[in-house]
């Protein structure tokens, strides 16, 4: 199964992705509303796990019929960008096991090629949100899923959370992934011919981690 | 619990001391600081609509005893507890050494009898028509100067040819040009002033007469429409769409198991969706921006000013998830207690300029929506337009958010939930219990 999720398609949303965007932002304003975003995203996707009824009791006395968290979870980060987000995950989820992956494109190939992973021990009991601020031709973000998979981890347990969307990575990532869940903020126009996602948003570990040239 | 007549001396230049109220609602602090000795009741009636005071007229020469009449009637209008209303009112405090009116205005919430007094009371044809009684207190004029004299020589420091002096040259002859004639506009003509007790015991009954007229009856519920359910809400009621992730932070906090520590973590969380589900009902204007790729992108950008303001104490449990979404917003605070009757009162009143803005105000709960009617209006009262309110709440009685609907249509209110009942005691059904008594850990167990 794969849902395409777009979180609140409101002029909130829109308000900070014009703020991020935007070429003249200043760093800080940039982290921040970026936080902002991710929370948003990332409740968005913590939305897509499973739940189970539930009845609790009130200060009241009455009872109320509710649902509970039923799965475990656990983060992994796609570095260095996917890193960004993990401080909104830890916002919302107290004490989250976090595990991170390193793809870097290969200069001659122009492959992605795994250069680095640590994940926790159970992660193939788990669901995993998987972060990564942008989807740009989905190489990466397959290559990881591939990392998980072999480490046990049942694909359609996987929901991938990102930022920005380019029509093309979503369409070969669906392909190759179906039941991975996708949770994006806006799905934007296309890539250019650098393989950057236009209008886009820059390179986006770069902007947050003040480290462009 | 007194009632609140306040008396205020009209703007003009007779030397005669203000007098100090006596029952007095407000001790300032500094300027622009207030600390409310007791709650203020609401200046307003059951749909949220102020009421209009009582506005009464007291004209006369000087030293005709005007003052004395109108502290007797304050006196007297005092034994009536029931009668609870007024507006927000700016005073201009006149300086009898300086015979100037001071730049400093002292703000008085909730009269529920204005007494206009002054020399010159009944002159402006304006004035006049604002007035529901008009008082001309016609003390002969050797009382009067008798009187003037003895007043001046030994509370002034005057003396007698320079008060004579003054009486001939300025005051008998204004009086006879400006004040005498203005007797004409009276309804109500008082011989021999503050000795007069017959009279001012007629005037006071008719006072109270008039007052319960427009008495304020809080118990009363206001008639909402029958039949509405959650379905079909009037439109300025916004519930948090309720998702499975929804439902399980609101089932964690209605939890009476759930400790202080995981309350707060949840709390926060919801909120922070709640308001960020609340900025939405704000107005944005389109923006074109320049990515890093050289590439237009065509966004939107908010097209207003955001303040905040908490109703404590319950309020504060939501402004760290406020202040973490919109950076450095101004938020004004409000004390505002139920007392037994679960009528609100107002303790305390400190807001931010709110010029042009839009106003979040923040209160995790809505019982009957009696203190929420209060914070509300007192927005509306410092000139914030009613459909620039969102009222932000995590758990709201139905009863309470149509009330709320009903009083202030233009209001938009925002919840995470929405529950059908309220219980005796003022509790909503199934409910969370006391917010502020669960997050900020100060519960009895």
């Amino acid at each position: 199964m794969t849902t395409v999720n777009n979180p609140k398609s409101n002029h909130q949303v829109a308000g900070l992705f014009t703020l991020i965007r935007n070429k003249d932002t200043k760093r800080e304003d940039f982290i921040f509303y970026s936080d902002r975003l991710i929370r948003l995203l990332i409740e968005e996707g913590l939305n897509c796990l499973p739940f189970s009824e539930t009845t609790v009791t009130t200060p009241t006395g009455c009872e109320y019929n509710g649902v509970q968290f039923a799965s475990k979870i656990c983060g992994v980060s796609i570095v260095r960008a996917g890193e960004s987000m993990e401080a909104g995950l830890r916002a919302v989820c107290k004490q989250i096991k976090i595990g991170k992956i390193l793809i870097q494109r290969d200069e001659q190939t122009a492959l992605p090629k795994l250069l680095y992973s640590k994940l926790p021990a159970d992660i193939a009991n788990r669901h995993v949100l998987l972060l990564d601020p942008m989807l740009a031709t989905g190489g990466t973000v397959a290559q990881a899923v591939e990392v998980l998979i072999e480490r046990g981890v049942k694909e359609e347990n996987i929901i991938f959370i990102n930022l920005i969307a380019a029509p093309e990575g979503i369409q070969f990532f669906t392909s190759k992934y179906p039941k991975v869940t996708i949770v994006t903020g806006e799905i934007d126009e296309k890539l250019n011919e650098k393989k950057y996602i236009v209008p886009g948003i820059g390179d986006f570990g770069d902007r947050y981690f003040g480290t462009e040239h | 619990m007194s009632s609140s007549s306040n008396s205020v001396s009209n703007n003009n230049n007779e030397l005669n001391q203000q007098q100090p109220n006596n029952d007095v609602q407000i001790i300032e602090s500094s300027n622009s600081k207030k600390t409310y000795t007791l709650g203020r009741p609401p200046w307003y009636d059951t749909t949220g609509k102020p009421r209009c005071p009582l506005v009464i007229g007291v004209c006369g020469g000087s030293a005709s005893g005007k003052t004395s009449v109108c502290h007797r009637v304050i006196e007297s209008l005092n034994t009536i507890s029931d009668m609870r209303q007024g507006k927000r009112v700016h005073i201009p405090i006149y300086d009898f050494k300086t015979h100037s009116r001071l730049q400093r205005q002292e703000t008085v919430y909730g009269a529920d009898v204005i007494i206009l007094e002054g020399i010159l009371t009944l002159y402006s044809k304006e004035l006049r028509d604002l007035m529901d009684i008009k008082i001309f207190i016609d003390t002969d004029d050797d009382v009067r100067l008798a009187r003037r004299l003895r007043r001046d020589i030994a509370e002034r420091g005057r003396t007698v040819d320079s008060v004579i002096l003054q009486y001939t040259k300025f005051v008998k002859p204004s009086f006879d040009d400006y004040i005498l004639p203005t007797k004409k506009h009276a309804d109500v003509i008082i011989p021999r002033g503050s000795d007069n007790i017959v009279a001012i015991d007629l005037l006071t009954q008719h006072i109270r007469l008039k007052l319960k007229d427009r008495g304020y009856t809080p118990q009363k519920p206001i008639n909402i429409v029958e039949g509405v359910t959650k379905d079909n809400l009037p439109k300025n009621i916004h519930i948090l769409p309720p998702t499975n992730q929804v439902r399980a932070l609101l089932s964690i906090l209605r939890n009476k198991n759930t400790d202080v520590g995981n309350f707060v973590f949840y709390s926060d969380r919801l909120v922070n969706m709640i308001i960020e589900e609340a900025l939405t009902h704000l107005p944005f204007k389109e923006k074109t921006v320049v990515t890093p790729v050289g590439t237009e992108y065509k966004g939107v950008e908010p097209d207003y000013n955001l303040c905040a303001l908490s109703v404590l104490r319950a309020g504060s449990c939501m402004e760290q998830p406020l202040r973490s979404i919109c950076k450095g917003i101004k938020t004004g605070k409000v004390l505002i207690q139920s007392d037994e009757n679960k009528q609100p009162h107002l303790f305390y009143e400190r807001l931010p300029d709110l010029t042009d803005s839009h106003v979040l105000v923040l209160d995790p709960t809505i019982a009957s929506g009696a203190s929420s009617q209060m914070a509300i209006r007192i927005l509306l009262d410092h000139g914030v337009p009613e459909n620039k309110i969102i009222f932000v709440t995590v758990v709201s009685s139905l009863k309470g958010a149509l009330t709320l609907s009903y009083c202030f249509p233009e209001l938009k209110i925002v919840t995470g939930a929405l529950d059908d009942g309220l219980s005796e005691k003022g509790f909503i059904l199934p409910g969370v219990g006391n917010y502020s008594d669960r997050y900020f850990g100060t519960s009895l167990k």
